[in-house]
């Protein structure tokens, strides 16, 4: 078509040259392909308004985009996500946030010995920076010109500086992750450690590898470091006095199972782990089973007097040992005479606890210690848990001797559970090693917990744990203020099969302030000696009660526990015994 | 007039072309500023977390306790130090305070009673620590 439009103006062409080009124009018109022309010119037309619908709807979009648009148009630019550090491994803190672990970009040395010009010159000068280095080692490294030696991994930023500042040819760094553990031995066996690779190989660590691989925000975890640090420094000074083996600390927080220290003594470094003997890695208390000896006796009598069996105004005679088949009972403080359920718990009387344990049968003493967490592992978030060692079968003996804590291992942290749930109220709250997320005391969250025992009994047995202290066995742990209440424990090892008689673990459990316990505090020290001050004796109440006093006394007030006037303490126990007193007499009178 | 529309649509193109050359200059330019800023972000960051680091380690309870130890003339607190509201004692009688005055009209003479009353104000205001 367009060939045939050239066509046809070019036959147009006048033959004669014309002056005015518009008559010309005026002669096209009118000649014979006029026709034509008017086609192509409606066909122009007809594309041109297509072009301007065209131009014109997107001119329009382009005004109605810049002018009136809303919707989907942010109408305040937001910021490009600004880069985050993503370090491989979040970090764990504790709860008031203090690091505990962190991962570290840290430049690792090494040698491209073919550029090294002067192997001596250059070791010398970098022993300089780095002193722990042997120069006659590093000269022999760089001599060997090879392209890539090692010098040294994981240098901290200020030797990364000092040898940049050499300015050596030849020496590179290649960034690497290292776990760092500020704190050290003090909370290893909780936080646990990594390998060179940066796996959980224990503790938090490893039950939280994917969790801390997996996000950037740090981990909280319920410890205080200070209480730990308290703990820590308490038990390892009655370690060293008593010459034991080990120690085992914990302090938890009775409303919401949270645990606040957790030690195990001796302790180990975590960057180093492969340097500490496996004693020192071994975890005691939440590892460690222990036969834990007369502190069981909170569990005997709550039992008792929750399942209707005793009343505080009863007793029983304990001036003759129980003989069951081989084993005899005795008393290590014995009194030889009719003692109340007071008195049994004050002066911790085996052969009280025992017939009170009888008494109560050995089903319901099971199915108590089941409720309270003691037949199963803790459910705490570490694999370095131990399973309870349970006689089996239950028999009436071990009824008897579970009643003053032999013949059934537990775990530090178990028992010290156990022991929240008793004072407490009466609820149960499986223990953390988690921050909680809203503050249990607060928020009314305090729902969570199992009821185990009438909050009756419980109120009973903060009364006759504030009466050991006060007048019985723990009167070493009477931290001023904090109305302490607890049960001492000194149970004998048992060693190849037998129990030695001066081989032993000394505990306390305390709880405080025992109008209202908001903390229990246990420790507990493996096989102390006794010494001249103590007159020979490793007990429980010489041993382990004045560390818990002195944890306490630290603690109270960075716990903001606030602290009550002696003259103030209304029950001090008197009454309890009182009660006992005229049971006593009623009972001579029969 | 169908040239005067021809060359103004043609400088409105190359201002248009120009223009737009213009920004996105300008977006390159910050687009780069906006990585380096990431760059030292983190950068920065990861100082940060070294010196969190140092900070955790410098913060040691142990040193701490020990250079309390050797600075300090501070003895770690102990309960009977803490003292409830009811058992600061109240003002002796007769002791007189530079207390606002209630009201500017009883400014000049105070009477026993105000007096009471204004050092009971300061009792409960001193006693927040």
């Amino acid at each position: 078509m367009t060939r045939q439009f050239e066509q046809s103006s070019l036959n147009l062409r006048p033959p004669v040259p014309d002056p005015s080009p518009d008559r010309a124009a005026h002669l096209f018109i009118e000649g014979c392909s006029a026709q034509v022309l008017e086609t192509g010119r409606t066909r122009l037309l007809a594309a041109g308004v297509v072009f301007a619908m065209a131009f014109l709807v997107v001119g329009w979009r382009l005004v109605h985009i810049a002018a009136f648009s809303t919707g989907s148009e942010p109408r305040i630019a937001a910021a490009a996500p600004a880069a985050t550090l993503r370090s491989g491994r979040a970090d764990i803190v504790d709860r008031n946030g203090v690091v505990l672990a962190t991962s570290l970009p840290t430049a690792s040395l090494y040698a491209n010995a073919k550029q090294v010009r002067d192997p001596e010159a250059v070791a010398a000068r970098l022993v300089g920076v780095l002193p722990d280095l042997s120069r006659t080692e590093v000269a022999a490294k760089l001599a060997t010109g090879r392209s890539f030696i090692w010098l040294k991994r994981n240098l901290t930023p200020r030797q990364h500086y000092r040898v940049n500042r050499l300015g050596i040819p030849g020496l590179y760094f290649e960034r690497e992750q290292r776990r760092f553990y500020p704190h050290g031995s003090l909370t290893a066996h909780s936080v646990g450690f990594t390998d060179v690779d940066d796996r959980g190989l224990s503790g938090i660590e490893r039950s939280f590898d994917e969790v801390l691989r997996g996000r950037g925000a740090p981990l909280a975890l319920s410890l205080d470091l200070r209480v730990q640090y308290a703990m820590t420094e308490e038990l390892s000074a009655a370690m060293t006095e008593f010459d034991a083996i080990g120690a085992a600390g914990m302090v938890m927080d009775v409303a919401s199972g949270e645990v606040l220290a957790m030690v195990s003594l001796p302790s180990f470094d975590p960057e180093r782990p492969g340097t500490a003997p496996a004693d020192s890695r071994f975890n005691r208390a939440s590892l460690g089973l222990y036969e834990m000896g007369s502190v069981f006796k909170i569990f005997t009598i709550a039992m008792a007097l929750d399942e209707g069996v005793v009343t505080l105004e009863d007793g029983y005679d304990t001036s003759k040992p129980i003989r069951v088949a081989r084993f005899t009972i005795n008393d290590f403080h014995p009194k030889n005479r009719w003692l109340s359920v007071p008195e049994i718990f004050m002066y911790s009387s085996n052969i009280g606890a025992a017939r009170m344990a009888m008494d109560t049968g050995t089903a319901a003493q099971r199915s108590f210690l089941e409720r309270l967490g003691l037949t199963r592992p803790a459910s705490i978030e570490l694999s370095e848990v131990g399973t309870p060692m349970l006689p089996t079968p239950w028999r009436e003996i071990n009824t008897l001797t579970i009643a003053y804590g032999h013949g059934l291992a537990v775990s530090p942290l178990q028992f010290t559970n156990a022991a929240a749930a008793v004072v407490n109220g009466g609820e149960f709250h499986p223990p953390t090693l988690l921050k909680r997320a809203t503050d249990a005391r607060s928020a009314g969250a305090r729902s969570e917990g199992t009821r185990i025992m009438d909050r009756a009994t419980s109120l009973k047995m903060r009364r006759l744990m504030r009466l050991v202290v006060r007048r019985g066995t723990g009167r070493k742990a009477n931290a001023e203020g904090y109305l302490v209440g607890g049960k001492t424990g000194t149970a004998d090892k048992l060693v190849g099969g037998r129990y030695a008689r001066n081989t032993r673990i000394a505990s306390f459990l305390g709880a405080f302030p025992m109008n209202a316990p908001r903390y229990v505090v246990f420790a507990m020290v493996d096989e102390p000696k006794g010494i001249k001050r103590t007159h020979g004796y490793a007990t429980g109440g010489w041993v382990a009660a004045p560390v818990v006093r002195a944890v306490i006394e630290r603690i109270g007030p960075m716990l903001g526990v606030a602290p009550v006037r002696a003259d103030a303490e209304q029950d001090d126990g008197e009454g309890l015994l009182v009660q006992a007193r005229a049971r006593t007499q009623t009972v001579a009178v029969d | 007039m169908t040239r005067v529309a021809a060359i103004l649509f043609f400088l409105t193109a190359v201002s248009a072309a120009l223009f737009l050359f213009h920004i996105k200059q300008e977006v390159r330019e910050m687009e780069e500023e906006l990585g380096i800023a990431h760059r030292n972000i983190l950068r920065h960051q990861e100082a940060i977390q070294v010196l969190r680091t140092e900070w955790s380690y410098l913060n040691r309870p142990a040193r701490i306790a020990e250079l309390a130890e050797r600075h300090l003339a501070m003895q770690p607190l102990v309960a009977r130090q803490f003292v409830g509201f009811e058992e600061i004692p109240y003002r002796p009688a007769g002791t007189t305070v530079a207390v606002p005055a209630p009201s500017p009209a009883q400014s000049g003479t105070q009477t026993a009673a105000t007096l009471t009353a204004a050092a009971q104000t300061v009792r409960v205001g001193g006693a927040a620590p």
